[in-house]
Order: C-alpha cells, then structure tokens, then sequence
C-alpha cells in the first residue's frame, strides 16, 4: 500500500488521525465485546440447550465428532427404550465435554440416568485442548467460574484474564464470519436453504468431511526445509498430546459430576482405523492406571476400540477416526447390544468393566522332564561320515515334523553335551561332509549332521526351556511330564471373583492325569476327553496375585495347553489361543451350503397398497407409502455396501430400477433409480420421460431375491436350506444346539397387539433326512433379544442331509429377515462334561 | 526469525532505535551486519557458515578481479562454482540421486545408493543469487568490487531481504549501504504502512485460505471443481504470502533507510505471459533476464533461438523454486505460454489487441493459464499432478459441488483486502488531500493491526518462499 506524499497536516488531519484508528478499534471492540454479551445467550449455546430440553434424555452420550459420527441416537433409542441425547461438538477436548456436561446437560435439569463418555482412551486422558479451535470452543462452553477446568485444562487462571477474553471473542468472531460467508454461499446456492443459519447447517457435514480440522496442514511444500518457525516440531507436539497422571485427567469429574446429579457414568472406547491406532492408543501402563481408577470410582467401562472385532473395515470410516453412516449404523447395534446385555439403565445392575487391560499372566516351569528315553543312533549306509539317523521311539509323536502338522511348536530338542543342535528345515542342508551340527526331523525320526567330523557323539533328547511355544492362536504352554507349571495372574485390582478354563491337547506315551494347585490349596486332576485335558475351575483368589500350579507326574502325556481363559466376574479373557469355548466348539453355517441354497415356495407377495403417483421437483417421481415406512433402511440399518436392507423396490413398467442412497439432495438421483427414505420413494425415470404422465408404469413392489445381510422372510413365504451331509464332517459327534438370529420388521399396532390380536409366530422345523429334530413356533416378541438357541438331543443322524424351513404365515403382517442359522457342536460346560471325572 | 513472530517484534525495535542512535554509517553498517547474522542464525547457527561461505568467496573473487584483471574468467568459474556448489548440494543432491536410482531402477539394476536426507537451508537460492550478481556485475566492469567487508556483507546478509528476497542487485543496494542515512519521517510512517500491509496480507489472506487450500489437496480423492478452487485459492495464497513477505522487506528496510526493489505489480492483472513475469517476481525474473536469457541469446537469434533462450531460462528457474520435476514442468509451462503467446499475437490484429475492451478478457484468460500453472506448482507428487489434469472440470457430486462453492467464497472473501487496497490505491490516495495523509495512514495501521488480531491463527504458516 502506497500513500501520497505527506505535507504539513492541518489540526483537523491530527485530530482525523487519532479518531480514525480510535474508531476502528473501538468498533472492533464492540463487535467482539458485544457489549458484554452473556454466553447463555450465544444462540449456538441455546441452540444446543434447547436440543437436550427438547430430547430429555436417559440416556446422555457426550463427547466430540467421534462419538457424534459412531453413535445414531435414534437407533440407540429404539435398542434402548429410553430416550436417547448424543450432546457433540467437533473439535471438542475432554474438558470441553465435562463443560458440556455441566453447563448444558445439567443447566438445563437435564436428568439422565445413564452419561456414556465415548471416545478414544488417549483423548479421555488428555486434559489439555488442542490448537486454538479446542480452545476457543472449550472457553464458548465455560460458566462464568470455573476453577477444575482452569487447572487441569490450562493450569493457571485463563478465564478472568482480559487478553484471554478477547481473544477468545476474537476467534468467535472470526468464526461467526467464516462461517457466514460458507453460510451465505450455501444459502445463494442451495434452495433448500432460506437463511445463512440454514445454510451452515446443511453445509456442515459436508465441509466438515472436506475442510474439518483447522489445523490439518499440507508440509509437503515445506518438507525438505528447516522452517524458521520450527512448524514440523509444533505439529508434532501438537498431535502427540499430552496424557496425564491419572489423578489429573477428568475421569473422576465426570463420574463425581454424573453422580451429584443421580447418573451413572459409562467410558466407552470408539474404534478406529488400524492406522491410528498407536496414535489413539495411550501406554499400557496409562491404561492400567485408568482402568484401576474407573473401578475405583465405580464407572462402567466398554472397550470397544477393536474395529476388527466389531466388523468395521476401512469401509466404514469417513477418516481414521470417524465413521461413517454405515460404520455408525454398525457400531450403533454393537455399543446398544452391549448397552442392553449389561442392562445398564437399571439401577441395580452393575456396570460393565472390560477385563484384560491391565492384567498380566506368567507361566514359569521347574523340574526335570522326565521320560526324555536315549535315542537310538543309527549311521546310514552311503550316507557319508557326517550323517546319523535318529529314532525317537515312543515320543515320535512330539518331533517337530509331526506336532507341526497342528501349527504347533514341539518342545523336544535334540542335544550333544546338554547342547541344542540347530534344526534345519530341509535335509539338503544336511553336508555329506564338513559336518555342520545340524538336526533334521522327517515324521518321527531325525537326520542328524554330526557336530564334529568323524567324532562319536552322545546324541540325547532335550526340551525347549520356555514354557509357551509358538505365536498367535498356535502358541501352547507344554506341560511335560515330571516338571511342575506355575501361571501366576496379576490384576489391577482384586474386586471379582476369578475362574480359570484350560484346554490341551496330550500327546507321546503317558497316561496318568496331571494335577492342579489351585489359591486357597485345592488340588483337582485335568479332565480329560479322547486327547483333549481340561479344566475348569472357580479360583478362590482374592489378593491382586493368584497362582495356580499344574504339575505333571511323571507318566503324565506331554500336553500342549492351548487355549486358556480367565472368567473375571461374568467376562472372560483369553489368555492363550483363541479361547476355551472355541476350542470346544464347532459351529456350522445353515445358510451357507450352496449346494441346498435357500429357496421360497413361492413368489412374494403384491403390497397390496397403491400409492399415490406425483412428481416431486423436476423429472422426479414421489410416492408416499407411510404403510411400509418400518420396512425402510433407515429403520432396517442391514444395508451393505453391496445390499441394501430394504425389501422395498420400484419397478418401471416391470423391471425393478436400482436403489441408490437418499441422504443426498434428491436430484441427484440418476435415470432409473430410486431411493427411499422412511414413508417415501423418490425415482428418476430410466428415459428421461416425465415421472407421471410419460407413459410408463411406476409400482410399488417387494424385491424378488430377498437379499439382505441375511434373506427375507415375507408374509406368506416358506423359506428352506441347509446343508448337505459332506459338510457335516466338521462335528466329532452330534449337534449339541441349533442358534438363529431372527429380526422381525412390522409396523407399529402389529408390533405392540397382544393376545388374540398379536401376529402368528413364525414356525421353525429342523430336520435331520426325514426326521424332525426341532419344531418350534416364533412369537414377533421373542425375536427382539439378540440370537435364539435351542439345545438339540442326542440322536442326530450326520449322514443325512440337515434341512430347515421357516413358515410365516400369510396373516402375520411381519416381514422376517433371517440374519443367520448355526448348527452348534458344545464340548465342555455346555454339554456337561463337568459331569466327567 | 520469521517476520511474523513476536520475537522479530521485539528485535525490530531494539535494532531500529539503536540503528538510529547511532547515527554514523559505519556503526549502522556494524550494527546490520551482527544483527542480521542474530536474525539468520536465531534457529539453526550453522546456517550462518553457509551464508558467510558464500560471502566471503565472492568478496575474494571480486577483489581477486580487480587485482588479477587477466584472470576474471578463472575467478568467476571459481565463484560460480562455490554458489552453485552450495546449491546443488543442499538443494540438488538429493534430487539428482533420487533420479539416478530411477533410472537404474529403470534400468532394472539395484543400487545402494540412497538420498542423504539433507535440508535445505532457509534463503540459500536467494542469497547465492545475490552474491552471484555481484561477481558477475564486477566481472563486466559494471561495479567497482569492495574492499569494505562490512558494507558488502550488509549488502549480501541485509535481515529484511535476506531469506525470501527481493534478490537485490548489488548495483542497487550497495551504493545504498555505502551512502550515509538520515531519519525521514515520511521514508518511515511509508516504511511502517507497507509493513504493517504486508503483515496483513500474510495473516488475513495468505494464513486464511491456506487451511483450505490444504485440506483440498490433502483428499485422497478431490473432484475436478474442487481441485480448480483450491488452485485459485493457491493464487491467491502465494500472491499474498509472497508479495506480503516482499512488502514487510521492503517496508522494513525503508524505515531502515534503505528503497528495495519492487516484487509485484498486480501480476493477476497480466494480459499476456511476458507481462505476467514483469508483474511477478520481478527481482527475480529481471534476475533471470539479465543473467540467463540474454547470455544464452535472448530475442536476438530469431525464433527458435528465442524459444531455445526462453526455454533454458524458464527450465531453471523453475529449478530454481524447487528439486522436483513439477517445478522444471511448471517451467516449461510458462516457456511454453511465453512461446505461444509470441505465436498467437502476430495473427491477433493490433486494433484488436490494444482495443480497450479486450483488456478483460485477457487478463482473465491469463489468469485461467497462470492457474495452470499454480496447479503445477502446488502439487509436489507428479502421479498426482497428471491425475487432478485428467479430472473434469465440470464434473463432481451435489456435496463436492458445495464444497466447491464455499472454497470460491473463502477464495472471493479473504481476497477482499487486496480488492480493497487496489481500489484505494488507484481511486482513493490520489485524492486524498493535501495533509491528510497522516490520517489515512494511521486508520490504515488501525485496520491492519485489527484485521491481524482477528485472522491470526495460533501455528502461522511459514512463509511459502521460505522453502525455495
């Protein structure tokens, strides 16, 4: 900026020139001082306030755009019956959400009955607010003192400094005006928006997917250059955060805060994609601190950060931390199922503590194998000086050649001098000459390259000195014959009772049963059934450490112990393998034989309602079915990338046009599609003709395939599959129980009719060949409690097709969606084996 | 130091009441010289050998001219060869060696050669350019080498200028530094105004639309509109980050004493490829002309000749900005607009071409080409480059084309500072009366010191140029 050349200025300029920037800052002042506007009167705040008076919630979910995007609050009421909040804000830190919490739940006699603080542990830890967004929307959410938060969230007295003020106002400011100009633009644009107000809020998903994160920034430019300003190093202290002593962080807050006010308080853990999940992730020793904090203060805790477990792939998350709809609709079901299993709205109830973090499992081994017999040397003809073969006897069953077969990690050894001799996996490592010291296992004998040329060496049999072997779901600790196992558990906190399942598989020539030192002095004998031993035993251990002692005599088997759980409380934690109950259980897929694919009887029935025709904007038809507004997506929530869950379909003159998503603005419906959204359809002629008088024929109709995540199950169908008898092979024995998991869909007076009036059930049959293993009859009310199991009776013929057929009558008025059918084999508990000896 | 850290506040202070106590040229001339080695080497010290390496080697090669006159060739080799040395190794070491294993890669051979991961020092294309100048002036006979050490390491190291340019020629600042300076009130409040306009510019324009301009070109998958808008937000970015960086320089140095070179002339004002680069840069483009394209033949070896300098010229000073193959195309771009506007304007007729109403049109056509040319340069990844040229420009969803839209509103809106200082520099501040000048400026501090609380932003970018 260029100015004229000055000259003598007269008094009047002086004076200008003292006014003119005295008025511009006194506007300033005024516009950001608002003549000290009450932040109660923020409209974002009232809007916010009014959103929880209207939803008076039991339920309370509180947090930032993470559970915002993870949690549908609608769907959560529908699996919760109770009135359900989700109170979000993006860019939110954790003291923001105890703010919140406090300022805006509680301001506004919010009662709930049930807080759910939902995010990742990390950011639950963090006490500190993040880039000057966090900030500015933490002081937005702040009364008028707030002495907890001034201290951990910025350790000094940040509310009552003017500069704080006004730069907190400022940055309000220049977000008010930001996000006028966004708001302006939407509102020019759109014509669906008819204020700016209207048009942030239709903008903000959008732009929030596109531009959310203030402080993302694109250092490729800057990448190969010492900035002045170090702004690498300030995005990385920036995004490494900074987690607190336990004592620091807001936990406890909540929880004493939720309970003043007669809550409960559950932490629930959010997924996240696998590649953020170190950074989301705090230290195992934070971790262990926070769980012992939760359970000394009483508050639940859910972890259900495992994306994997729940189902959630890269698919399902708009970025590494937010899902997306389909995500949401996933997580939704999952956190509810859990919600509802626990039971949480019920005083009485205890509230659900996830086991594992923090608990530690050793094995240690002492004692002397015993039974290691001298091997049998033998110098094979032609084989050179450096070879020798060697036979193990009656532990060929333990050499490494056999045993990994079954993934597993054989402890034998074979030694010269106490020495393990190397092992190779190919015999062509093996010299002829030059000997090597090599040993190579070949089913149950060994080729053995002399350590030494030419020196006749004492070959003996030896064991690994570790206990467990092997990685992963293979991993086993050995019990040998003549040693004594010690597993000692160690807890954050000694509160719930303990149990210990253990399964393994025997191996080599011993018979005799090993024994069990259980805390408290109990000794038991592993159980044993065909080469499996297992026990399962309560232990009566109160102290923090327990220790179980498993000791093998020495005409005991070699047993590789591969699956171990822990029972905590009601929970289980798989300390070895993938658990006990898989190990004893063999489950097979009903619907998944394609050679018996499910079939109907007959076609599905006409919706016998004719809806009204009429063209809804340009070149777009409309048809209101509120009749069939349960049948849709949103209610449903089943849909796939590649299967969407309603039965619902238009078809033009005919043939059934595509289903897109209707979330986005209609007109972006393409030709020959359609999409529905709760009571109403919207379509797209194929030809570009008009909706209603071009001609074509546009009806209503169910979808021919019933393909959901599942099948259909429409008002008249009989719908029948199974499996054939080669795919029977997977059981040892006999089916112990048959499970399915039935979601029935209705409106709502079908829904809530009882007596008399109540639909039909769905009847069930299950046969084995010809004959009827399980006949049972559905009521609409048993299908709304998670999968249905029944116990089948011995007797079950495997040689023999299995065949099941669902019949809904044609008066049920439910539609069915048959998510899955198991036929179930249970060893151990289950099928009563703790009747064993 | 960055400009825009309160810590240069602070030390623009101190240094401007002590330079002027002091009074006599050669203690101001000391007291710059510390002061901009404080100001070079306040995060990383090392930098400070590189700079004075590069000094210290052309202030001999210059009096080594002046004593050996028959062995200016030698000594200019020797110079050039420092400069460049420098530069091909912090800037083009490991750019050559990523290259040399793709192409053995290409070749299908392995090689354990990998990049040395060096970083490049802040200001070293600037600097080298500057000193570089100096020798070359001396080995024309065009300037008289120094003996004063502490004049030309003002004139090589001089804080205001020194990391992001004006590229000084030594024929404009050096007589400068060596003549006395005297307070001037108006040389200062004018110095103050730029200043505080460049600040402005930077925080209120450059620092506001680049979060979106980021985060654009952060999507894994961006449709082809909102590539375009973050482009023209990319324009607007550098344009006020750079000529912001310029204008803090050059305001800097004015209440300093000193009258930099002017940077920028409204280069989106441009009406055709050769007035863009009069407009952008000029300190460097002039920089170019003078010691690249007229000594590799200019206009003087009919067409191809010309196409042959103009190419040279550009393909390096892409280079220049940066070691990557989009930086040499971006090069090539502009060669090839220069190349082709020579071609179309003899069949475009004059009247037609000097007509008052076609002045629009081409600059807005020019602007759509220097937006290529942006898209060029923003994007680093080449992968990346050829498939944001593939996309439609027309063609997204309904919530792309929102985003679209709200990325060309940002755009428009934080563009409105330098719409509204345009205005008042061509419609205004002619008229302002006499005497009251005084007003007009301190209303103008006003606004810019207001507008910089309200847009600052707790991380500041570093200065785009920082990184060529």
């Amino acid at each position: 900026m260029t100015a004229p050349a000055s000259s003598p200025a007269p008094w009047s300029a002086r004076i200008a020139a003292v006014l003119g920037p005295l008025l511009v800052v006194g506007g300033f002042l005024l516009l950001t001082m608002g003549g000290e506007e009450e932040r109660s009167e923020d409209p974002l705040l009232l809007e916010i306030e009014e959103a929880i008076e209207a939803a008076d919630p039991e339920v309370l979910f509180l947090g930032s755009s993470l559970v915002g995007r993870a949690v549908d609050a609608e769907a959560m009421a529908g699996l919760l019956g109770a009135r359900t909040h989700v109170l979000w804000r993006s860019n939110a830190s954790t003291p923001q959400w105890y703010a919140m919490l406090k300022n805006r739940a509680y301001g506004t006699d919010a009662s709930p009955k049930l807080v759910v603080v939902a995010s990742t542990l990390r950011r639950m830890l963090t006490t500190e607010p993040r880039g000057e967004r966090q900030r500015t929307n933490l002081l937005q959410q702040l009364g008028e003192y707030e002495p907890l938060i001034e201290r951990k969230a910025f350790g000094r007295d940040v509310q009552d400094s003017p500069l704080a003020r006004l730069r907190y106002r400022r940055t309000l400011l220049k977000d008010r005006i930001l996000d006028g100009v966004k708001g302006l633009t939407v509102m020019a644009t759109s014509p669906t928006a008819g204020s700016i107000e209207e048009g942030i809020a239709e903008a903000e998903p959008i732009l929030e997917g596109v531009f959310g994160g203030e402080n993302a920034r694109d250092f490729r430019l800057e990448a190969r250059v010492i900035p002045v300003v170090d702004s690498v190093l300030l995005q990385e202290v920036e995004e490494t955060g900074e987690t607190v002593a336990a004592t620091e962080n807001f936990l406890p807050d909540f929880v004493e805060l939720a309970r003043a006010n007669g809550a409960r308080v559950i932490f629930v853990n959010l997924p996240v994609t696998a590649d953020a999940v170190v950074r989301e992730t705090p230290s195992p020793e934070e971790a262990r601190s926070a769980l012992r904090q939760l359970r000394t203060l009483g508050a639940g805790h859910l972890d259900l950060s495992d994306a994997e477990a729940l189902g959630l792939g890269p698919e399902h998350f708009r970025d590494s931390t937010h899902l997306n709809d389909a995500g949401q609709a996933i997580f939704t079901a999952a956190l509810g199922l859990e919600l509802m299993v626990a039971d949480v709205l019920n005083p009485a109830s205890p509230l659900p503590m996830p086991v594992g973090v923090g608990v530690e499992a050793s094995w240690r081994r002492e004692g002397t194998v015993a039974g290691l017999p001298a091997v049998e040397v033998v110098a094979p003809e032609g084989a050179g000086p450096c070879r020798r073969d060697l036979r193990l006897g009656e532990l060929g069953e333990l050499s490494p050649a056999v045993v990994g077969k079954l993934r597993l990690e054989s402890p034998l050894r074979v030694e010269v001098d106490g020495q393990p001799l190397r092992v190779t996996g190919k015999r062509a490592k093996l010299p002829d000459q030059g000997c090597a010291g090599l040993v190579y296992f070949k089913g149950q004998g060994a080729e053995v390259s002399l350590p030494s040329a030419g020196a006749g060496e004492a070959f003996a049999l030896g064991v690994a000195p570790e206990v467990v072997l092997g990685e992963g779901e293979r991993a086993a600790a050995w019990l040998l014959p003549g040693t004594e196992l010690t597993l000692e558990i160690v807890r954050p906190v000694a509160d719930e009772p303990l149990g210990l399942d253990l399964v393994g598989t025997g191996m080599g020539p011993g018979e005799a049963a090993p024994r069990v030192g259980l805390p408290g002095g109990a000794e038991r004998a592993l159980r044993r059934t065909g080469n499996r031993w297992y026990l399962q035993e309560d232990l009566a251990c109160e102290a923090e450490t327990c220790t179980v002692h498993l000791e093998a005599p020495a005409g005991a088997p070699w047993v590789a112990i591969t699956d171990v759980d822990l029972r905590i409380g009601d929970s289980t934690l798989s300390l070895l393998g993938t658990g006990f109950r898989q190990a004893f259980e063999t489950r097979l897929n009903l619907q998944g034989d394609r050679g018996l694919p499910p079939t109907y009887a007959a076609a599905p029935p006409s919706l016998g309602v004719r809806p009204e025709l009429e063209e809804r904007g340009a070149g777009v038809g409309h048809l209101e079915v509120p009749t069939y507004a349960f049948m849709s997506n949103r209610v449903i929530r089943e849909q796939t990338l590649l299967n969407n869950g309603t039965p619902l379909v238009v078809l033009e003159d005919g043939e059934p046009m595509a289903l897109r998503g209707c979330r986005v603005v209609r007109k972006e419906l393409s030709p020959g599609t359609f999409c529905e959204a709760k009571g109403h359809v919207y379509f797209v002629p194929s030809d570009g003709s008009h909706p209603v008088e071009g001609g074509r024929r546009y009806t209503l109709a169910l979808r021919e395939d019933r393909i959901s995540k599942g099948r259909w199950l429409y008002p008249g169908d009989t719908l029948s599959f199974g499996l054939r008898p080669n795919r029977l092979t997977a059981l040892h024995g006999s089916p112990t129980a048959v499970e399915m998991s039935i979601w029935g869909f209705a409106p709502v007076e079908v829904r809530k009719a009882r007596g008399k009036r109540a639909p039909p059930p769905l009847r069930v049959e299950l046969r084995s060949g010809e004959a009827e293993i399980l006949s049972e009859r559905l009521p609409l009310r048993e299908l709304e409690g998670g999968p249905l199991r029944w116990p089948l009776l011995p007797g079950f013929e495997a040689r023999q097709p299995v065949t099941v057929e669902l019949r809904n009558p044609p008066d049920s008025g439910v539609f069915y969606l048959v998510r899955g059918t198991y036929l179930l084999e249970e060893l151990g508990r289950a099928a009563g084996l703790e009747a064993a000896p | 130091m960055n400009f825009i850290q309160n810590e240069f506040l602070v030390f623009f202070v101190l240094v401007l009441s002590l330079y002027w106590l002091l009074r006599e040229r050669r203690l101001q001339n000391l007291l710059l010289m510390v002061c901009s080695a404080v100001f070079y080497g306040w995060v990383h010290p090392w930098f400070l050998f590189l700079l004075y390496g590069s000094a210290v080697t052309d202030y001999l090669v210059g009096l080594g001219m002046r004593r050996f006159p028959e062995r200016k060739v030698p000594l200019l080799v020797v110079s050039l060869a420092v400069n460049l040395g420098m530069l091909g190794t912090f800037k083009y070491c490991d750019f050559f060696i990523e290259n040399v294993i793709a192409v053995l890669e290409l070749m299908g051979l392995q090689t354990s050669l990998h990049t040395l991961g060096i970083f490049l020092p802040v200001g070293i294309s600037f600097y080298t350019f500057q000193t570089m100048s100096y020798t070359i002036e001396v080995y024309r006979g065009r300037l008289e080498p120094r003996r004063n050490f502490v004049d030309y390491a003002v004139f090589v190291s001089f804080f205001p200028q020194l990391v992001a340019g004006p590229v000084e020629r030594a024929t404009n600042l050096l007589p400068q530094v060596e003549l006395p300076r005297t307070w001037n009130t108006e040389r200062f409040l004018s110095g103050l105004t730029l200043a505080l306009w460049g600040g402005a510019k930077k925080v209120m324009v450059a620092d506001t639309i680049a979060p979106y301009v980021d985060k654009i070109f952060l999507l894994d998958n961006p449709s082809g509109p909102m590539i375009w808008a973050a482009t023209v937000g990319f324009s607007i970015q550098i344009l006020a980050d750079f000529s912001g960086y310029t204008d803090i320089a050059r305001g800097t140095a004015r209440m300093l004493g000193f009258e930099l070179m002017e940077n920028f002339r409204h280069p989106y004002l441009a009406v055709n490829p050769s007035d863009f680069w009069r407009r952008w840069h000029i300190s460097f483009s002039t920089w170019i002309r003078d010691y690249l394209y007229i000594p590799l033949g200019g206009s003087r070896g009919g067409f191809w000749g010309t196409v042959k300098a103009t190419f040279g010229a550009m393909l390096l000073s892409g280079l220049w900005h940066g070691a990557s193959w989009t930086f040499v195309l971006w090069g090539a771009y502009h060669a090839a607009l220069i190349t082709g506007y020579r071609l179309v304007t003899k069949r475009i007729p004059k009247a037609v071409r000097k007509h008052p109403a076609a002045w629009p049109f081409a600059v807005l056509i020019m602007y759509g080409f220097t937006l290529g040319g942006w898209l060029i340069f923003r994007e680093t990844n080449i992968d990346r480059l050829l498939h944001y040229l593939s996309l439609s420009p027309l063609e997204a969803t309904a919530e792309q084309w929102v985003a679209t839209k709200v990325m060309l509103a940002m755009c428009l809106f934080t563009s409105l500072p330098l719409f509204f200082v345009l205005f008042l520099e061509k419609a205004v501040a002619p008229r302002i009366p006499v005497g009251w000048t005084l007003p007009a400026r301190t209303t103008a501090w006003a606004l810019c010191a207001v507008g910089m609380f309200l847009f600052v932003r707790m991380h500041l970018n570093d200065f785009i140029y920082f990184a060529f």
